[in-house]
């Protein structure tokens, strides 16, 4: 009951604070002044009123989606300290600790070699040349950075560096019985006891796409007449948007999307109701980028550069993509994450300033390094928003809320080291044979399928069954389908996998995976055995 | 949160003491050490009799602790039979257990919960903690896969009878018309108009404006409680966002 006083009180402190409170009121007043309202009954008609004018579902909306991030939040204790909220293991968040002074260091070692400054404010000539090409930023880049400096722009990391902290992580007090396949030597390479589900579990978790159920994306294909599944499932699509109910609309989507709703689904369900404000801000970050020039943006360009520019499916989205990313990095909203993520944003000083605490300030504005691979987060909602606004908040509000746990060392259970545990322990239960054949020619799993994990599939799979996939991500507030779907993708190409010798046959037997259909593969790995 | 209970009480918390089949005898015979996946610490209190009482009815009221690995924790309490105790049967001192195998790990093979700090309320206790002589933890690992397992950082507070409930508002709370909410100011209020000022001519009447000084402040508060919490997003100093390089602290 005490927890749920506190939690009471810190959402009402937070609808008091949010905007929707302003705009009920306002609302409450205009009801108020009604002619046709008694003072007798004032309580019921302006709550009538405010019901008739669709409030009730603006509150109902915004209640669910405070109680969501303050989910977020939970603390085990409420005497734990904040340190022990972002992370409550002490050797994972020293990993963390030592893998980010690794990345600034070499963050410094680039800005030290090119000798650049991590930020610099933009000339007016500067300023005014960006801003009209704003919408075409792909052709020289955002700094015009001359084509040699920009070779020597290189990721500051990849996922391969990353997997290789999450590998080293190791529990000081594990007992060491030197027994390969106990607890503290597992076959797999993550080291870390954390529970995870198991395949029944999952079942249960995710009973919504079994195989008896109908799914958007399989059983609406073009060949299969619409009669069957279809027009039911767009008739309810409409109800359920036009109803506008978070809940609602994530219930809806465990059977996946229809593509034409998709756009709405996810903004209902994330909570993006864009107003003017939010458009305004938007604006004031672009201005942001136009003042300052940083080292960040040219990494986001070489990123670019590298991944969706070289993917057939998305090197159209490239100017859309630089107007998500550099507004992104310039975003201090994005900072309210680190309350519950392990990563601590990056400090600096002001040059002249070194040391004085007034003048310390996050580096990127945004507090978020990106890595190889970044610009993939966003590349899949370029197909689902022509509004580069709402393409913007839809993948901040997914940043905040699902990825940055892809890159961050963390036991959370929706962490990536949990994801890589989850998968290296479904494919040891579900094909065992595969798991011990591929080791004993020195393969491990995990090194093929993480990369695949830490970018949510982006840029692995056709752009439609990444959106499919991450329907069920935002549907369930889970994703521990990425990794149900990389186990199904090795089940799946199994006859092949038994026959590879080594690490490179086994990566080109998985080097292609856009013919794959996921949910189909998902309901086989998840329901057939 | 600390604010309720502000002190800890003052008590002796000796070594853990791992248990083991041959106790008190060496076991380094075997070779192996055996683990027998329980340890105890026991907790002296310097008073005997109540601890730390002064206005009667003074009780331990919460434990806390940060977790290291145990499984369960279980506490039992020695206390002296106070003077009204009617049952000469019992012995003057008993052991009572307080919390039973309370679960600190949902999985005592995993990670969760190893680490974190508890704090045991009055809540969950089986009964009151009055009279405690001694205190004894009881902690259980029964997974094999944690070298070693403790608990540290061990305090115990008194519970403050009446502890401060959260603000809940008016309206939730009470079922009628909801006060105004400048009650707090009214002793202020009080005091002044007890008060007696000599009039001064060409000054406006001191109680009534500053009542609405008082008004326009409580006004203010208000306002400054319910602040927006959209930002505007500043990141630079004074308008200056130049960056050499990232410091390592």
């Amino acid at each position: 009951m005490e927890l749920h006083e506190s939690s009471f009180v810190s959402l009402l402190s937070n609808l008091r604070s949010s905007t929707l409170y302003n705009e009920l009121f306002v609302a409450a007043q205009e009801e108020a002044q009604k002619s046709n309202v008694r003072l007798s009954d004032l309580k019921k008609c302006v709550q009538s009123g405010l019901v008739s004018a669709g409030w009730d579902k603006k509150l109902r909306n915004a209640v669910y989606h405070i109680i969501q991030s303050q989910y977020k939040l939970f603390k085990s204790s409420p005497l734990a300290s904040p340190e022990s909220e972002k992370e409550p293991i002490a050797y994972i968040l020293k990993a963390q600790f030592v893998w980010e002074k690794k990345i600034l260091k070499s963050l410094n070692s680039m800005c030290t070699e090119l000798t650049v400054p991590l930020a610099r404010s933009r000339s007016e000539k500067d300023k005014k040349d960006l801003a009209a090409r704003w919408s075409e930023l792909g052709v020289d880049g955002p700094a015009k950075i001359c084509s040699s400096d920009l070779s020597q722009i290189r990721p500051v990391y990849a996922p391969k560096d990353f997997l290789e902290v999450l590998v080293g992580l190791q529990n000081p007090n594990s007992a060491n019985t030197g027994n390969m396949g106990t607890y503290d030597l597992p076959w797999g390479l993550i080291q870390v006891s954390l529970k995870v589900k198991t395949l029944n579990e999952l079942r249960v978790q995710y009973s919504e796409m079994a195989i008896t159920h109908c799914q958007t994306g399989t059983d609406d294909l073009p060949d299969i007449p619409p009669e069957l599944f279809e027009n039911e499932r767009s008739k309810l699509g409409k109800k359920v948007i036009a109803a506008n109910h978070a809940p609602t609309a994530r219930e809806y989507s465990k059977r996946g999307c229809p593509v034409s709703m998709r756009a709405d689904l996810w903004c209902q369900i994330l909570g993006v109701d864009l107003q003017n404000v939010d458009y305004l801000y938007y604006e004031q970050l672009k201005s942001y980028v136009l003042q300052h020039d940083l080292l960040v943006d040219s990494l986001l360009y070489k990123d670019v550069k590298l991944t969706a520019t070289n993917d057939d499916q998305y090197f159209v989205f490239e100017d859309f993509l630089y107007q998500v990313l550099l507004p992104f990095s310039r975003d201090s909203v994005v900072l309210k994450h680190f309350a519950y993520n392990s990563a601590t944003p990056p400090k600096s000083y002001i040059r002249g300033k070194l040391g004085i605490e007034e003048f310390a300030v996050t580096y990127p504005p945004n507090g978020v390094i990106p890595f190889h691979g970044f610009a993939m987060y966003v590349a899949p909602l370029c197909y689902l928003y022509n509004d580069v606004v709402r393409l913007y908040y839809v993948f901040r509000h997914m940043y905040v809320n699902y990825f940055f746990r892809l890159h961050s060392v963390s036991s959370h259970p929706q962490g990536i080291v949990a994801l890589s545990l989850l998968f290296e322990k479904l494919l040891q239960a579900e094909e065992p044979e595969l798991f011990y054949h591929l080791i004993q020619v020195g393969c491990q799993p995990l090194k093929i399928a993480f990369k695949w994990l830490m970018r949510a599939f982006s840029g692995f799979l056709a752009s439609d069954q990444v959106l499919l996939l991450w329907d069920r991500i935002l549907a369930f507030d889970s994703m521990e389908i990425l990794s149900v779907l990389a186990v199904a993708i090795f089940s799946f190409r199994k006859t092949n996998l038994l026959k590879v010798q080594c690490m490179s046959t086994a990566e080109a037997v998985l080097a292609d995976l856009f013919t794959l259909q996921i949910v189909p593969l998902l309901q086989l790995s998840l329901f057939s055995k | 949160m600390n604010e309720k209970w502000e002190k800890p009480i003052n008590c002796t918390i000796k070594h853990t003491v791992t248990l083991s089949p041959s106790s008190g005898r060496a076991t380094a015979s075997q070779g192996i050490p055996f683990h027998s996946g329980c340890k105890a610490i026991d907790v002296y209190f310097p008073s005997v009799i109540n601890p730390e009482a002064s206005e009667g009815g003074e009780i331990i009221g919460a434990v806390e602790f940060q977790n290291d690995y145990a499984a369960f924790i279980t506490i039992r309490v020695k206390t002296k039979a106070t003077d009204q105790a009617t049952k000469p049967a019992s012995s003057d001192q008993d052991w009572k257990t307080v919390v039973n195998a309370f679960k600190l790990m949902p999985d005592c093979h995993a990670e969760m919960g190893s680490q974190d700090t508890f704090c045991i309320t009055r809540k969950q206790f089986a009964c009151d903690l009055n009279n405690v002589i001694s205190l004894r933890f009881i902690l259980q690992q029964p997974s094999p896969m944690w070298k070693d397992f403790n608990i540290h950082k061990i305090k115990l507070f008194k519970s403050s009878g009446n502890r401060k409930h959260f603000a809940l508002p008016n309206w939730l709370t009470e079922s009628g018309s909801s006060k105004p909410r400048r009650k707090e100011l009214e002793p202020g209020n009080d005091l002044m108009t007890k008060t007696e000022m000599p009039k001064v001519v060409g000054v406006p009447d001191i109680d009534i404006l500053s009542s609405n000084l008082q008004q326009m402040w409580a006004l203010a508060e208000e306002a400054a409680a319910n602040q927006p919490e959209q930002s505007i997003g500043r990141y630079e100093v004074d308008g200056c966002y130049d960056i050499n390089l990232l410091a390592y602290t």
